[in-house]
């Protein structure tokens, strides 16, 4: 009579049934950085960029290095599209090649410092006490001073070229990438996962590899991240300076650095190299700050 | 906090000690002694006695040791190039101007960056502080040279209102100071906006309004004296990014100061030079450094001074 209490065909009910596919850190992840509208368009800007520079200079008739004198310090036409340089350089080309140096310089220092700086701040983290004291006072003095002195200084002792700056890039900027690391893994040195995986007789450089790093991994890219638009920023720089990639190699620092002179008078040989750097800047950064925002929603405001 | 300052006092003194040794040796290993190149007609004899005179001959450590006597005396020793140019009288000429001009650009970034800052986030999602925070994105991401390139071009190539070059009157400061301190009110409008809109939203904000406070009192004291913490932590990097901006712009507005000596010098290859130079910035930024942690622990008592 009173079916009040009875129980409920539970056969109907899918309470208890996974509706949807899990959604991994990673994709979750992606799935928020391809809601941010100035991210994505970032990315776009730098994979149209970067295959112009891979394709665009096979694509084109002229070297970087070649003089046409019959077309000296001359306006963007059809034959040069970003006009000449006081040379007969085709500017167009060297912008080109400029993007080639620049990207380069911008992906490996951030590749090598990562590594550096992961594995730096990892033993720190990891080991702590005296170890962690030592390594990080010298950490601290590093960056107390600007690393473009650092920077200047390898550069004399190398050589003006682009495996001298590389090589000052990568010595001087890893320290960043190295205190997050440390905070990260020392954070979480005591999770359970990682007391679990001591117990089951792993060893200490295989926890920091495959528990730890992994699982700190997401501000440690974000970091990464700011390193490219930073190492190409030094690499412009120092090339702006006079300082950087020797000739008549071009990269964007150091076409802005030749135009100086002319600016007045041919203002075009100013505008393609720092709007080609502004455009990178600006994507780079766009990119930077929506990875921040996907990978670490707890930052978010 | 006598402990806490010390502590400072003595990592500072390290960071200074580490400098000069990097420096001395990366200076030595360059190949070479600074009087072989390019001089291939100079006689065994000259050679000997140049090297005697700048006691080059004697073993590498006490060349070193005789060096940081020097430093801790405040001799940076001469040029080699040209031997009556002393580095100690090249930091006296060059860097008093560049001084002048990083100080002005500190207090325009700091007063700018503050008040358009503080008006983004009072008014904010509107028009204004949609245009500032567009401009304080640009000021983030574009690289100093290509700003003051622009602005060079723009007032002095185009409009003809500034001076390009030189430092004779009031005119002359604007645009370095102006490229100067783009980038850093840039950094300091979103730093205290962000802040600003967060401490508006605290409990105290909101009691100060009770008690019948006015708006602008709220936001200038209540608001303002919490929000501005972070850009106090900033100076520290603004003193050192000021620095190397000082190499592009006293370069690109011919102003002789410390910065274009530095550059000037490292193109001559004149090794002494670079590295006295580069000591006494180093000195230089550690003491700023140094005072902008005290002065922090002072302002914000909150802040745990010997962790």
């Amino acid at each position: 009579m009173d079916n009040r209490f009875a129980p409920l065909d539970t056969s109907a009910l899918s309470a208890d049934e996974i509706s949807r596919p899990s959604v991994s850190y990673w994709q979750d992840a992606w799935r928020r950085f391809r809601r941010d509208k100035l991210a994505m368009f970032g990315l776009v800007v730098i994979v149209i960029i970067s295959l112009f520079a891979i394709f665009g200079p096979m694509a084109c008739p002229y070297g970087y290095d070649e003089a046409d004198f019959f077309h000296i310090g001359e306006w963007p036409s059809r034959e040069h599209w970003f006009g000449t340089d006081a040379l007969g350089r085709d500017l167009y080309v060297r912008v080109l090649y400029g993007a080639r140096i620049s990207l380069s310089i911008g992906v490996v220092a951030a590749l090598v410092n990562m590594v550096i700086g992961i594995l730096y701040g990892g033993i720190a983290g990891y080991f702590g006490g005296a170890v962690d004291n030592i390594m990080m006072r010298i950490v601290d003095i590093l960056i107390a001073l600007p690393s473009l002195l650092y920077t200047i200084l390898i550069m004399m002792l190398l050589g003006t070229n682009i495996r001298s700056i590389l090589i000052a890039l990568c010595l001087s900027s890893w320290v960043g990438t190295a205190r997050i690391t440390r905070s990260q893994v020392v954070s979480l040195k005591h999770q359970e996962y990682a007391l679990a995986a001591k117990l089951a007789g792993a060893s200490d450089f295989e926890i920091l590899i495959r528990h730890l790093l992994p699982n700190a991994m997401g501000p440690i890219i974000v970091s990464v991240m700011f390193l490219i638009p930073s190492a190409i920023f030094s690499e412009a720089f120092l090339s702006f300076l006079g300082i950087g990639i020797a000739k008549p190699m071009a990269s964007w620092g150091s076409l802005a650095n030749d135009a100086i002179e002319k600016l007045t008078s041919a203002p075009y040989q100013m505008f393609f190299p720092i709007a080609a750097i502004s455009l990178t800047m600006f994507s780079l950064n766009f990119i930077g700050d929506g990875l921040r925002d996907a990978l670490d929603p707890k930052l978010k405001k | 906090m006598v402990k806490y300052i010390v502590k400072r006092i003595l990592s500072g003194l390290v960071t200074i000690v580490v400098l000069i040794t990097c420096c001395f040796f990366l200076m030595h290993a360059i190949p070479g002694s600074p009087f072989s190149k390019g001089e291939q007609g100079v006689p065994e004899a000259v050679m000997q006695r140049l090297n005697e005179k700048y006691g080059l001959d004697q073993p590498i450590y006490k060349q070193y040791f005789r060096y940081m006597e020097n430093i801790a005396r405040g001799d940076f020793g001469f040029s080699y190039k040209n031997t009556t140019v002393h580095v100690n009288d090249l930091i006296a000429r060059g860097f008093p101007i560049s001084a002048r001009i990083g100080i002005l650009a500190i207090l325009v970034s700091v007063v700018v960056g503050i008040a358009l800052g503080i008006v983004s986030a009072v008014k904010r999602g509107s028009l204004f502080d949609g245009i500032s925070m567009v401009v304080a994105t640009i000021g983030v991401c574009v690289p100093l040279f290509v700003i003051s390139v622009l602005l060079l071009y723009l007032f002095a190539g185009v409009l003809k209102w500034l001076p390009t070059y030189g430092l004779s009157t009031w005119k002359h400061y604007i645009l370095p100071v102006a490229c100067l301190s783009f980038s850093p009110i840039a950094y300091i409008a979103r730093m205290t906006r962000s802040s600003m809109l967060e401490v508006m939203q605290q409990d105290y904000i909101r009691t100060a309004r009770a008690k019948g406070v006015s708006e602008i009192m709220v936001i200038c004291k209540h608001g303002l004296r919490n929000a501005i913490l972070p850009v106090v932590t900033y100076l520290g990097t603004l003193i050192a990014n000021l620095l190397t901006g000082s190499f592009i712009v006293e370069r690109l507005f011919a102003i002789p100061g410390l910065g274009k000596y530095f550059v000037d010098s490292i193109t001559a290859r004149d090794y002494n030079i670079i590295m006295g130079v580069t000591i006494f910035l180093g000195i230089f930024v550690v003491i700023c450094n140094l005072i902008v942690d005290v002065a922090y622990g002072i302002i914000d008592p909150r802040v745990k001074l010997d962790d």
